[in-house]
């Protein structure tokens, strides 16, 4: 059980931060207002923006969980919180310069690649942050798995 | 055949027909692989981007982001 629940959590987690970024090509992919200035119909700043913003929500609300359940959680989730505390705000701005540099040239696949990147370590430490909070559901109810 | 039977086949044939058409948008929709996103949605996504751009610049603030010292 309390893998299937990590699971739903990781699932969820990566749901919210993965998909949007991911999915240009087998889900459904955004269609944007041409006229828009800032996007100028691309789809991929769209989905860069959009992770960004939930991923800076969700490190919000792991930090506020561990803040939250301190005293009854074990030390390595403090760890945890403590290494996304340290890191991210380095993160959202390696992903923002990611977005920037990719906005110059949306032509170059490099570019392209490095926003991935950087957008991956982001969802890779949620994904750890979700597995945290699952397994500690009993002892700290993970309602801040969604973000307000 | 009778006259009944023929009507009742013929209210299962509308019924069918009136049935595909409900269905066919919706599973149009379904197997659609565009989202159309509206402007409101981009000004509000702005919003938030910016926002935390500016807050990404300086600090992220809040007791939630001071290190727990475990």
């Amino acid at each position: 059980m309390k893998k299937l629940n990590s699971l739903a959590a990781l699932f969820l987690m990566i749901s919210i931060i993965s998909v949007p970024i991911f999915t240009t090509g087998c889900g459904h992919t955004p269609v944007l207002p041409t006229s828009d200035p800032n996007y100028r119909g691309d789809a991929i700043l769209y989905q860069a923006e959009r992770t960004t913003v939930n991923a800076y929500k969700l490190m919000d609300a792991f930090a506020t969980w561990e803040l939250n359940f301190r005293s009854v959680l074990p030390v390595e989730v403090s760890r945890a919180a403590d290494v996304m505390r340290k890191n991210g705000r380095n993160w959202i701005n390696t992903a923002i310069a990611a977005r920037d540099a990719y906005a110059a040239s949306p032509g170059d696949p490099g570019k392209k690649d490095a926003l991935n990147t950087a957008l991956n370590v982001i969802d890779v430490a949620l994904s750890q942050a979700a597995i945290y909070m699952a397994d500690n559901k009993k002892l700290a109810p993970n309602n801040g798995l969604t973000p307000q | 055949m009778t006259g009944a039977e023929i009507a009742g086949l013929l209210a299962i044939l509308s019924a069918s027909v009136n049935g595909i058409k409900t269905l066919v948008p919706i599973i149009r929709d379904a197997l659609s692989n565009s989202e159309e996103i509206s402007q409101e949605e981009l000004d509000s996504l702005r919003k938030q981007y910016d926002s935390l751009r500016t807050q990404a610049g300086g600090e992220f603030t809040g007791p939630q982001w001071e290190l727990s010292g475990r």
